[in-house]
């Protein structure tokens, strides 16, 4: 038996809730079809975010999904150069297609899987130049914003390594935001279909928040109160310090992990900062938005 | 890298840091080689982390790397004072310290409630961590003096030598100067005599390769 997964014609996080829902009935033995033809424009999240959730759907049916690629030759050509196709090849099965990788795109990060500390290694090496560039010219962030952008890379990334136990994947992009801000953004997404944060933080927070523990309560804990799966105290700082840091550019972060999300809302957004109502989807699912920022008023 | 400079009061470790400092499993490992260096070094070792080198350190990795060395520097020395050879006690240097080094380094001190001397790229001494005014305050005199007793600290700030030597014996305690005949000694100053001591070396003996 078969069921197809009508994907949105805007696949980014926005659209994910919609993604995810579709795939709650999944049942073991039936086999997956991700229509994607008519999917028009797809961000980093919405990139990674079918990857996991052909992982969600291959882990619940037993069968590897199928999926049908998009009508528009801008979305495919995008595809192509976030080297979509050659980490969609362990989780899809995608038949005779082509899963060489691109090479270097105009994307920040192509779509790079996490899996050790070595990928976060690489990652954070082989952003640097560009993102230099990035947040110089395109965002008007002062010169150090390219380490502290790096320590973010790394600290999100570690996230995946720490706590999921599972493989993970990180994408960047720039856009210009027209309608939504009318400025240029770095998009960041990170995600993976792991533990999650209730089931990582449960071992040793669950019992002191007794009925409450939630994974709403879990990523308070850890997003709002630096608290760890780990006893040691020097752990859980780096959510802490990403939660700074993008506040320092005013910008967004928001983490959704099972049937929850935390958000630091920025001025410009009007994102619930918590919602415990979502569809149940495993592992954390990161989203970064970092503004350019905005000019200063003459005369001021 | 690491290089020992030769005693025997204290024992000068360098080590040398490099360009990513990012991932624990990578401060671990800089930390470990850091450690094996001076696990077998008698009485007392004041080491010295260069940042000169290092473009990125994340919390983890300032967690791993500092805050960690900084924690068994606070640990009950392995011997006793009464041992011929003296207590096992360590210290930490930072030198090199870039402003962007800061942020995560400060971070990682004051989760463990630890703090650590560092020499600022333009030579400035500064407290990294969880310390108060007054105790960053002392400690930035006894850096100016490069070394000072209870005696004349007490003269100079106009409190009981009581109250001098306490506060002084605090800043010891937390391993933020050495302390020698009565005396409280800044890293600086050991930095000075270690080197002076290595070019007396090399002028009897030549210059040696470590």
């Amino acid at each position: 038996m078969s069921r197809v997964i009508q994907l949105p014609d805007t696949l980014d996080e926005s659209t994910f809730e919609e993604l995810i829902s579709d795939l709650e009935s999944a049942r073991q033995g039936e086999r997956l079809l991700f229509d994607a033809r008519h999917v028009k424009w797809v961000s980093p999240y919405g990139l990674i975010g079918l990857l996991a959730a052909g992982q969600v759907g291959s882990d619940r049916t037993g069968l590897a999904p199928a999926i049908e690629v998009p009508d528009s030759s801008d979305v495919r050509s995008y595809l192509d150069r976030m080297d979509f196709w050659q980490n969609a090849s362990t989780i899809y099965d995608l038949g005779a297609r082509s899963t060489r990788p691109h090479g270097r795109s105009d994307a920040l990060l192509e779509i790079t899987p996490i899996r050790s500390h070595h990928d976060v290694h690489h990652v954070v090496e082989r952003v640097r130049e560009q993102a230099a560039l990035i947040l110089e010219s395109r965002l008007h962030y002062p010169k150090p914003a390219v380490i502290q952008f790096s320590v973010m890379l790394s600290e999100v990334c570690q996230n995946i390594l720490e706590h999921a136990e599972a493989v993970g994947w990180v994408c960047a992009q720039t856009y210009y935001w027209k309608r939504r801000l009318g400025r240029d953004v770095l998009v960041l997404a990170v995600m993976d279909v792991g533990l999650g944060f209730q089931g990582s933080l449960a071992a040793e927070h669950a019992r002191r928040y007794g009925d409450r523990w939630s994974a709403a309560t879990a990523l308070e804990a850890a997003f709002l109160n630096g608290e760890s799966r780990f006893r040691d105290p020097g752990r859980g700082q780096g959510l802490q310090a990403i939660r700074k840091q993008v506040t320092k550019w005013n910008g967004e972060v928001r983490i959704r992990s099972g049937d929850a999300m935390i958000a630091r809302v920025p001025d410009w957004d009007d994102l619930s900062p918590l919602r415990a109502d979502l569809p149940y989807f495993p592992g954390a699912q990161v989203l970064i938005v970092l503004p350019a920022r905005a000019e200063e008023p003459v005369g001021t | 890298m690491t290089t020992l400079r030769p005693g025997p009061d204290p024992l000068v470790s360098e080590a040398s840091l490099f360009s990513y400092l990012v991932t624990r499993p990578t401060g671990r490992a800089v930390r470990m080689g850091i450690e094996e260096q001076v696990a077998s070094c008698e009485g007392e070792v004041l080491t010295v982390l260069d940042f000169k080198d290092v473009a990125v350190i994340d919390y983890s990795c300032a967690d791993e790397v500092v805050a960690e060395l900084a924690f068994i520097a606070l640990g009950r020395p392995a011997r006793l004072e009464t041992d011929p050879g003296g207590p096992r006690r360590r210290f930490v240097l930072i030198r090199g310290l870039e402003a962007h080094h800061q942020d995560p380094i400060d971070s990682a001190l004051r989760r463990r409630e630890l703090a650590v001397a560092a020499e600022l790229a333009d030579g400035q001494s500064v407290l990294l961590g969880a310390v108060d005014e007054s105790e960053a305050n002392l400690w930035r005199l006894v850096c100016e003096r490069e070394s000072i007793g209870p005696q004349p600290l007490a003269g100079e700030l106009g409190m009981p030598e009581g109250e001098a030597r306490v506060r002084l014996d605090e800043l010891y305690r937390r391993r933020l100067l050495l302390r020698r005949a009565g005396e409280y000694i800044s890293f600086r100053r050991v930095l000075f005599e270690s080197a002076g001591r290595r070019e007396r070396r090399d002028t009897e003996t030549g210059p040696s390769s470590s």
